[in-house]
């Protein structure tokens, strides 16, 4: 294909120091156009206009005790290797997201072992407040977020929806839109990358071949999620909450599920930002990055 | 003491040494009184249903419920003074085909003497009682089993649709409700009359061992079931580290390698593997967590679907998808791809 690669990453990060705490996850996913676009067109918002694929991922267990500056780390290191248009992370209270988001926006990152000067990834809400330069690619899944205001915002004309579960509902269901209309494409699975094509897949080298199996048991786990449902005059129907959103679970863990949705969600956030749509002069967009000088 | 009856032959008598150590280790009294050897989970059960005066057993299905409440109903009259005892099922005729059945099997298989020994001679109360084979009371409203030290052990029919008022009249001092999420999603007969049941009076109605006790089993529902309030009050209190209460929860899984009474292991004899998958294909995914693992879960239909799931697979196979470390990595994979389609064109 010769549409251009956009790269985006979802997180559902969990720092330890401790043994108990939950796997936390983190996935990168590239997207392209369907079609071919013409010379100097803009890029289609329509989401359905696009090829959604999750391409990697890797799982933290508590055993690995991933502080919030490795979790920093890592997530600039995966920067560095796929330039990620947008990141999307969980910003409950429980995951540790925001101390996360804070140790990102630091020059110094630890990356590989090493300590490295790095351009700070920082949020569009204090980042702005803190960081002079940076790359303000960094989205906290929560109400009041701008990038998640913008792609879920509220139908009454508020700045963001009325109650968490809210949003975790119109997350899941874009996601299920994302699937059933085929935007959104897998890796094939383990077993039948094991048996089909064996030799090339042990040739790849362990991280790589982790993030196979990473993806495919995300597939699982989306599988094991469950909307609650209620008997009612003989049918089942959907349990709501008091604000109208629906009530879901997981039937075991579902940390890589939650981090390929929000790298999804990612990839709606850069659609409906537009940041790539800004006009430019012609005389401007001469030696812009990724656009011919002729 | 009640219990030293010099009628009993003396090699199966419950001396007091026994029964100061029976009384401290049910376990023990299974083995030497009903000659039968538990699978370490069942031991603990018994150990939970003896020292915790409010029980809910959720244990999935196939995990030997029925045989742990007969023993320790049985054990608590045999061994504790003063004690009546009895057990509700929703249906009169399941508690005779399952848990009075075991009456029969003590008593004709003779492998357990002492227990056999401490049964004692049924009282005709009404006309049309009747004396059974296995020495206990069938009345058309109510099993009785007499024992020799006076105590005795009950089992009523329910009237769950009466809301169990017939046995207004009863008062017990150990009393189990089976198939209970049953009987709440009925009627309010626990919460009207059986409850109230277990009022009768004890040494130390404040002691583990004395006090009287509870015991609900049934396997797991889902949070949406009229039995999960009670639960939820029960985990509430377990939470907050009542030792009055407990929550249980075993399945088929638990049983071990350790060796039963027919020398094969617990797991080859009473894990039956057919029975268990016949049971899961007939069930959702949160029926079977509550039916066979015992786990209070929630009701719900799946989200996103296989198909939706696997239609995205072939489609990423379509696109040659591959995991990638990095973006270079996924740019000489594309080039890859339309070589190899250049070259085959």
């Amino acid at each position: 294909m010769s549409q251009p690669l956009f790269f985006f990453m979802g997180g559902d990060p969990a720092p330890s120091d401790q043994h108990r705490s939950d796997d936390g996850c983190l996935i990168a996913a590239v997207a392209w156009t369907r079609r071919v676009l013409e010379p100097d067109e803009l890029l289609p918002t329509n989401p359905h206009e696009w090829i959604f694929a999750p391409c990697y991922g890797r799982v933290f267990t508590a055993k690995e005790k991933m502080s919030v500056a490795q979790w920093s780390g890592m997530i600039h290191g995966l920067h560095q290797r796929f330039g990620f248009e947008r990141i999307l992370l969980d910003a409950g209270a429980g995951g540790g997201g925001v101390y996360i988001k804070r140790a990102m926006m630091k020059p110094e990152q630890l990356i590989n072992g090493a300590e490295q000067v790095v351009v700070p990834i920082c949020d569009q809400v204090d980042g702005p407040l803190l960081v002079v330069r940076g790359q303000f690619i960094l989205s906290m899944f929560g109400r009041g977020d701008p990038g998640v205001n913008t792609v879920w915002p509220d139908p009454t004309g508020t700045r963001s929806l009325a109650g968490d579960e809210l949003l975790k509902d119109a997350m899941y269901s874009s996601f299920k839109e994302g699937l059933e209309h085929g935007v959104i494409v897998f890796p094939p699975d383990v077993d039948e990358m094991l048996a089909t094509r064996r030799s090339e897949a042990l040739a790849w080298g362990d991280e790589r071949l982790w993030a196979l199996k990473v993806l495919d048991a995300g597939r699982k786990q989306l599988i094991n999620i469950i909307v609650e449902t209620r008997e009612k005059d003989g049918a089942m129907v959907q349990v709501f909450t008091q604000r109208g959103a629906r009530k879901f679970q997981s039937l075991g863990k579902d940390d890589i599920a939650l981090a390929l949705m929000y790298s999804y969600g990612a990839f709606l956030i850069w659609l409906r930002s537009g940041d790539w749509t800004a006009a430019m002069k012609p005389a401007d967009a001469v030696g812009f990055a990724g656009r011919a000088t002729g | 003491m009640d219990i030293l009856i010099p009628s009993v032959p003396p090699p199966l008598r419950i001396t007091h040494q026994m029964w100061e150590d029976f009384l401290c280790d049910p376990v023990l009294a299974c083995e030497v009184i009903f000659g039968i050897r538990l699978d370490a989970f069942q031991k603990c059960r018994l150990r939970y249903y003896w020292w915790v005066q409010n029980v809910i057993d959720s244990s999935g299905v196939g995990s030997g419920k029925t045989v742990v409440d007969f023993i320790f109903l049985c054990l608590r009259c045999i061994l504790i003074p003063k004690q009546q005892a009895a057990v509700f099922y929703p249906s009169f005729g399941t508690g005779k085909n399952s848990f009075w059945e075991y009456f029969g099997s003590f008593v004709l298989s003779g492998r357990a003497p002492i227990f056999v020994a401490q049964l004692g001679n049924p009282v005709k109360l009404e006309a049309g009682d009747e004396v059974a084979g296995d020495g206990t009371l069938h009345g058309s409203d109510c099993y009785t089993a007499f024992f020799r030290n006076g105590n005795k052990l009950k089992m009523p029919a329910p009237s769950i649709a009466l809301d169990s008022v017939r046995a207004a009249s009863l008062t017990v001092n150990t009393l189990i409700i089976e198939e209970w999420c049953q009987i709440d999603a009925a009627s309010d007969a626990i919460d009207k009359q059986l409850i109230d049941r277990a009022r009768g009076n004890s040494y130390n109605q404040f002691s583990p061992l004395w006090g009287n006790h509870i015991v609900y089993s049934a396997h797991a529902q889902t949070m949406m079931h009229p039995a999960a309030a009670r639960f939820k009050h029960h985990q509430r209190q377990v939470a907050m580290g009542n030792p009055q209460f407990a929550n249980l929860s075993y399945s088929y899984k638990d049983f071990s390698d350790l060796k039963c009474h027919t020398g094969k292991s617990f797991k080859e004899e009473f894990r039956i593997e057919s029975t268990i998958d016949n049971k899961r294909n007939v069930c959702s995914k949160s029926d079977w967590r509550g039916q066979g693992f015992g786990i209070w879960g929630t009701s719900g239909e799946g989200w996103f679907t296989e198909d939706a799931l696997s239609a995205a697979v072939t489609r990423g196979k379509a696109y040659g998808i591959l995991p990638v470390l990095s973006r270079r990595q996924f740019e000489e994979l594309e080039q890859t791809q339309s070589t190899e389609v250049q070259t085959s064109v």
